[in-house]
């Protein structure tokens, strides 16, 4: 956005100053450049445009560090020469001021009116003879070089720039627009050079719009369709709009209204110089009063004559039959982002070949010139402020902690704690355990978290829990020291990954050991003082196959099924009902301790044995003993050999269960017992597969499981 | 638009426990230092855009934990990492003596990458490996040396600067290796049996 000076109100040197209102912070009345904001909030420029937008932009508000204004001085000319030859000198126009200019811009309208130019476009003999007589006319002792030149029929735009000073242009595109019939011809329309002097992007725009008093807003149209047609070398981004000063000249043919005033009295006021009450009724000022063309554009104050309609070869107005109104067809307006200053607004009246007059602006421009070292300084900081900015942005989370303890982990008991992930950041972002290494699942089996991903919004606490469970499962992937040691990657995604250590003890326990084991440890498996067993003694209690046995069976199961045959023996519904689970830890410490069992129901210490027999690594029945009992399992007398193959004390322990079901079904008046549901629940607990069966296959495995057992049930048997 | 970069590397911080990985990247990223030690639990990266000879290289540093426990898990992150800063503590003797340790990390884990051996925490009055102990170890190891100082910003950015350009250099070899017709251009040397290694040089305070 550019803020404009009312000339009218402020002091002449003060006037038709552009101020930018977003980056360039000037000070009217002594030309230097102040103020710059220090703080750079580039951050919304990253999201919304991409970093390289981001980092253009900000090297663009930061200009004022590593730029110097330079100033530059721009002579342009306009003038409708009516398609006549060149037979004036142009010194009298081009080479006027006291100080040579640096750029020299003119633009010609009507230069060349014969019908093959307007049809064809084809090269102008008058344009080469104005070209000649222009270079004749530059100012003396100073060395220009022709920039760029564009005609479109009879408007032509041509650019010098001072030798000395070449260096400094770089990007130099043309453009033009037609305007005519169709948009095609080009007797009407615009042409444009656009360079860079330095770092400042400067456009100059040569036009010839719609003639005639009442085409007012035809010339509106005409100036509108010139300012966003207008592409240089065709490519679509490169328009009027991205130019640091767009300086606009050419015949606009505004004239000087006729609705409040006569075209007699008009002339009348043009012949006694009266300019001030002219003007109130010029057609351009009235439109840009009411911010209907060359919005945010300046001209300065007009104190010349009108530049049409004149008799050539004289100074006087049009005399002839149509006898037009004088006007300031003939125009120079800018629109600048930095500051300029017009030195001069004048016409040339002296030259008369034409009907109308040239009219010229001296436009003192401040272009900015780069110093590279700054710049590179200001831009690493750009970029430092970038990364920093995206290093922000990235998932930021706090832990309350990253250690778990789990002391003291007892077996088939759930143990758990948390952990608070907090979204310190100001994005929400998305956390998920993940498998390390080569590891396929994200954690070891006797661990749960939960929950295993989610997304936590900024300022939020996300509460996991982690849960040490062990079963059967879980207990063969703990070694013998029976220390629980894992290291958890959470991922926070496109983040950081934090390892959470869990730790932890497994109490001893005789669920989950070996029968061949347990009949070589006489003593309870763990003392009762269970802080002691885990602070002094974690080491386990050593067996190996060389130790003596010193027991026919485990004495823990001995205890369990002693302790259902002294009080459930007359229980109904027996191994049928499930136990609590708390009673059920109880009687796991009563037989590891050797403590008494004290439960609430008896059926808990029911579940207490299938689950104790379950927990043996190799079952009952041996996994290489399956097969062939699965085989003889309706045949009582190769089951009973298969039994004898097997080892002492498995075989007993078999024996032990089978003689107490034997029992509880001698009871079966009292208790309703039946061989038939027995077998099923100790067959699957008695005998198992080693590999897990499918659906099909485990139906009839099963049946023949229980087959095997009901034989023992239901026939007496001793070796 | 325009790349952002011309090129993205992963860059990986590994040493000791202690020896200020993490302050030599907060440094690097957003110029800060903090006194107090927090333990890295776990892996963090920073990016960091820097201009080296004219192009732009966006960095992604991850820094990791130095806990002995963390050294098969801080294994996964050398996938894709081509250069690696192997740093110790200059006060602190055994951080010198895990180096060989941290370089025989890399061998395992890495197949082309850059090497570079920092001794950190420069600035410590309690100076138990000498800057001659340093150099030797790292021209033994025939790989670039820096002594730095992330508290007193000493020599943190050129370290950086070092070894992304050698990162480059690598990239740049190996390119012209796969494509000898850019070898002949002559933009890019590439010394025959070099096999992309870089020479050892010093380069400290």
């Amino acid at each position: 956005m550019v803020d404009f000076i009312d000339y009218e109100q402020t002091e002449p040197r003060q006037r038709a100053t552009a101020v930018s209102s977003d980056d360039v912070h000037i000070k009217l009345d002594d030309w230097s450049v102040v103020g710059q904001s220090t703080v750079h909030d580039y951050g919304e420029d990253w999201v919304t445009y991409g970093r390289e937008t981001a980092v253009h932009r900000a090297l663009n508000q930061r200009k004022n560090e590593f730029t110097n204004l330079q100033p530059c001085r721009v002579l342009c000319v306009t003038w409708n020469v009516n398609g006549q030859l060149p037979s004036e000198d142009l010194d009298t126009l081009l080479s006027v001021d006291d100080r040579p200019a640096d750029v020299i811009c003119v633009g010609f309208q009507e230069l060349d009116l014969s019908p093959e130019t307007l049809l064809l476009m084809n090269d102008s003999s008058k344009e080469l003879m104005w070209m000649e007589k222009m270079k004749a006319g530059l100012p003396k002792g100073v060395s220009y070089k022709l920039l760029k030149h564009i005609r479109l029929v009879g408007i032509l735009l041509v650019v010098y720039v001072r030798e000395s000073m070449i260096s400094r242009v770089s990007e130099v595109y043309i453009g033009s627009v037609s305007t005519g019939i169709m948009g095609m011809l080009g007797n009407k329309g615009g042409v444009s050079i656009k360079f860079n002097i330095d770092m400042t992007t400067i456009s100059i725009v040569n036009s010839h719009l719609a003639a005639h008093q009442e085409m007012v807003e035809r010339r509106n149209q005409d100036y509108r369709d010139i300012f966003t047609k207008m592409r240089f070398d065709n490519d679509e981004a490169n328009t009027l709009k991205n130019c640091d000063i767009v300086v606009w000249i050419g015949d606009l043919n505004y004239r000087v209204s006729e609705d409040e005033i006569t075209g007699e009295e008009i002339r009348a006021l043009a012949e006694k110089w009266e300019i001030g009450p002219l003007l109130r009724f010029d057609q351009l000022r009235e439109q840009r009063n009411k911010h209907l063309v060359f919005e945010e554009f300046v001209e300065d104050t007009i104190n010349f004559m009108p530049t049409y309609k004149y008799n050539p070869g004289t100074d006087k107005f049009d005399t002839s039959e149509k006898c037009r109104t004088p006007a300031w067809c003939d125009r120079i307006l800018w629109k600048s982002n930095t500051v300029l200053k017009c030195e001069d607004y004048r016409s040339h009246p002296i030259h008369k070949l034409s009907d109308h007059k040239p009219v010229s602006a001296v436009l003192l421009v401040q272009t900015r010139v780069v110093d590279v070292q700054k710049k590179q300084l200001v831009l690493d900081e750009i970029l430092k402020d970038l990364d920093r900015i995206a290093n922000d942005s990235l998932p930021q989370a706090a832990l309350n902690r990253t250690e778990l303890n789990f002391d003291g982990v007892k077996y088939l008991e759930a143990q758990e704690q948390p952990i608070t992930l907090q979204n310190t950041g100001t994005d929400l972002f998305e956390f998920e355990f993940i498998p390390k290494l080569e590891d396929r699942s994200i954690c070891a089996p006797w661990l749960r978290i939960e929950p295993q991903k989610g997304v936590v919004d900024p300022g939020n606490v996300m509460i996991i829990n982690f849960t040490v469970y062990i079963d059967n499962r879980a207990l063969k992937t703990i070694g013998p020291d029976r220390k629980l040691d894992e290291i958890l990657v959470l991922h926070l995604v496109n983040g950081k990954d934090y390892f959470i250590s869990v730790s932890g003890y497994l109490v001893q326990t005789s669920f989950g050991r070996k029968i061949t084991d347990l009949v070589r440890i006489p003593d309870p498996i763990r003392r009762q003082n269970l802080l002691v067993d885990i602070e002094q003694s974690p080491d386990e209690v050593k067996v190996d196959e060389e130790s003596p046995v010193a027991l026919n069976i485990p004495k823990e199961l001995w205890r369990i099924v002693d302790y259902l045959y002294q009080h459930a023996l007359f229980e109904e519904e027996l191994f049928a009902v499930r136990g609590s689970p708390m009673d059920i830890g109880a009687v796991r410490d009563a037989i590891d301790t050797d403590g008494p069992i004290q439960v609430s129901s008896i059926h808990s210490v029911a579940e207490s044995l299938i689950l104790f027999l379950d927990s043996f690594p190799d079952p009952v029945i041996p996994y290489e003993h399956y097969p062939v009992c699965l085989e003889y399992c309706t045949h009582f007398a190769n089951s009973k050999r298969a039994l004898r193959n097997m080892d002492f004390s498995h075989r007993n322990v078999f024996k032990y269960i089978c003689a107490f079901l034997r029992e509880i079904l001698s009871h079966s008046e009292r208790n309703r017992s039946n061989a038939k549901f027995l077998s099923q629940v100790f067959g699957d607990v008695l005998l198992k597969p080693q590999l897990p069966e499918a659906g099909n296959v485990a139906k009839s495995t099963s049946k023949k499981r229980s087959l095997f057992v009901y034989q023992f049930l239901t026939n007496d048997y001793d070796e | 638009m325009p790349n952002d970069y011309d090129h993205l590397f992963k860059l990986l911080i590994i040493g000791d426990s202690g020896v200020g990985k993490s302050s030599i990247l907060l440094r690097f990223s957003d110029n800060l230092f903090s006194g107090t030690y927090i333990t890295t639990i776990g892996v963090d990266f920073k990016i960091r855009t820097i201009e080296v000879e004219g192009e732009k290289v966006k960095l992604q540093i991850w820094d990791t934990a130095g806990q002995e426990r963390f050294r098969t898990i801080t294994a996964t992150y050398y996938r894709g990492t081509q250069g690696v800063m192997v740093v110790y503590d200059v006060s602190n003797l055994d951080t010198f003596g895990n180096v060989r340790r941290w370089l025989q990390e890399i061998e395992q884990n890495c197949d082309d990458v850059v090497r570079i051996l920092v001794g950190n925490k420069c600035d410590s009055p309690d100076k138990k490996v000498s800057t001659e102990e340093g150099k030797a170890l790292a021209s033994q190891m025939d790989i670039p040396f820096f002594e730095t100082s992330a508290k007193d910003n000493l020599n943190i950015e050129t370290v950086f600067d070092e070894i992304t350009k050698l990162v480059l250099a690598m990239k740049k070899n190996k390119l012209a290796q796969q494509n000898p017709a850019i070898t002949s251009t002559g933009n890019i040397t590439v010394k025959k049996g070099d096999g992309g290694k870089k020479k050892g040089k010093c380069n400290c305070g």
